[in-house]
């Protein structure tokens, strides 16, 4: 597969992987217009009808009438069935940490505070 | 014979004091790779070792004249003997736990379709982000549950997509195995382990502050993710022993400093690691090979 047509499939995988992740992230159903927002990235409106299609189509996501809009909420089904079972295979194993590269590890208080005085020190903007 | 059989078991002591400072100091991919090659150098070279230094009981065969081989005592060949054996076990377990994790998981996602990337939501209430590789015919997923991405703001989420697509990209996973199984067999080299998965860490922090353009979000990502993770309770915390802890404020500390450039130096060290490892090994080969001609000889 030539390169171009790698970095194009990527950048759809991110593209779904954002509008999943605003889905997620959300209180309540979100309309393209909502996604959009919260995605950014100066997506057309187009493009997140696109990735929407494609999502529903892997049944990722369903649709909520929200009177004469359409919302999207995460389909949770597979997704809340999938929890315990990860939990256990996480679970199963003390060396998880020597194995799997988690992007959470471990914090004592020390580093707590650490980190809060890091976030807080940042420069604005 | 009579010290250099020892060099590549001494190598991979010294490795547990030097890694933590190339992990700290290093430029991130550079020192990642540099040292997986000085651990692989030094765990083959340590299994050398020990098969040289078992192979000196061959001076105890009656009618054998001692040589060189006598320098090693027979107690330690005997120990070497009975650790070879326990290394292999430990070898092999190791990798037994990671195709069993590996294949857990993948087991456990089975049911849910992922995005074209393999990003697979789990409806979890803790932050919980990690690559998983491909095991035929599984795809590789990153799974990624509903607390990760509701601790993070929209920006943050990228950095942490672009984070786990760096380590499958760069295939992680296979440099720590060969590191973990290092390790089994030199414990001396459990430090020098650690040290290289935070440079994965590392590496993939880099990797992802190139992609989204900003190293501070990549920071802010890796902070508020480990923040939230202690609000909900997980995961527990192990402090690791000695040599300083190597772990997310370091991280967030190297993404707000300027990217490291010294990686000749870094890469230097390492070739210099395997080159001692490779002449000490040969030296001592080279010293037995000409006592088991002596015997055979004429």
């Amino acid at each position: 597969m030539s390169t171009p047509q790698r970095r194009e499939r990527r950048g759809a995988g991110e593209l779904e992987a954002a509008v999943l992740g605003a889905l997620w992230a959300a209180d309540g159903p979100l309309t393209p217009t909502e996604i959009q927002t919260r995605v950014g990235e100066g997506l057309a409106y187009n493009t997140i009808h696109t990735i929407i299609t494609r999502l529903a189509d892997k049944g990722l996501l369903r649709r909520v009438p929200m009177g004469a809009r359409t919302g999207y909420l995460p389909a949770k089904d597979a997704a809340q069935a999938a929890a315990d079972r990860m939990r256990d295979a996480l679970e199963s194993s003390r060396e998880r940490d020597a194995i799997l590269a988690r992007f959470v590890t471990a914090l004592s208080a020390d580093d707590e505070a650490a980190l809060r005085a890091a976030l807080d020190a940042r420069p604005p903007g | 014979m009579i010290f250099s059989i020892y060099v590549p078991l001494a190598v991979g002591l010294l490795l547990g004091f030097v890694a933590p400072v190339v992990a700290r100091r290093a430029h991130a991919g550079t020192g990642m790779l540099a040292l997986s090659v000085a651990i692989a150098g030094a765990g083959l070279g340590s299994v050398w070792a020990l098969v040289l230094i078992i192979a000196t009981l061959w001076d105890d065969l009656p009618g054998v004249d001692r040589g060189v081989t006598s320098s090693v005592p027979d107690v330690l060949a005997v120990a070497a003997a009975a650790w070879l054996l326990v290394a292999g076990l430990r070898a092999l377990g190791v990798v037994l736990a990671r195709r069993r994790m590996h294949r857990g998981l993948h087991a456990a996602v089975a049911g849910i379709d992922c995005t074209s990337d393999g990003v697979t939501v789990i409806a979890d209430p803790r932050p919980e982000a990690f690559a998983v590789p491909a095991c035929r015919p599984a795809p590789a997923r990153i799974v990624v549950t509903e607390g990760m991405l509701r601790a993070l703001g929209p920006r943050q989420r990228l950095a942490m997509y672009a984070h786990e697509r760096a380590h499958l990209d760069g295939r992680h996973h296979r440099l720590r195995a060969v590191a973990e199984v290092a390790a089994a067999v030199n414990p001396a080299l459990g430090p020098a382990s650690r040290a290289m998965a935070h440079l994965c860490e590392r590496s993939a922090d880099e990797r992802a502050a190139a992609h989204v353009g900003d190293r501070g979000l990549v920071a802010e990502a890796v902070a508020m993710a480990a923040l939230a993770s202690r609000a909900t309770g997980s995961p527990a915390y192990h402090r690791t022993l000695g040599f300083g802890h190597l772990g997310v404020v370091q991280r967030v500390a190297a993404l707000h400093r300027p990217a490291r450039t010294h990686r000749r130096v870094v890469a230097l060290v390492a070739g210099a690691a395997v080159l001692v490892v490779l002449l000490a090994a040969g030296d001592a080969t080279l010293d037995f090979i000409h006592f088991a001609r002596a015997l055979t000889g004429p």
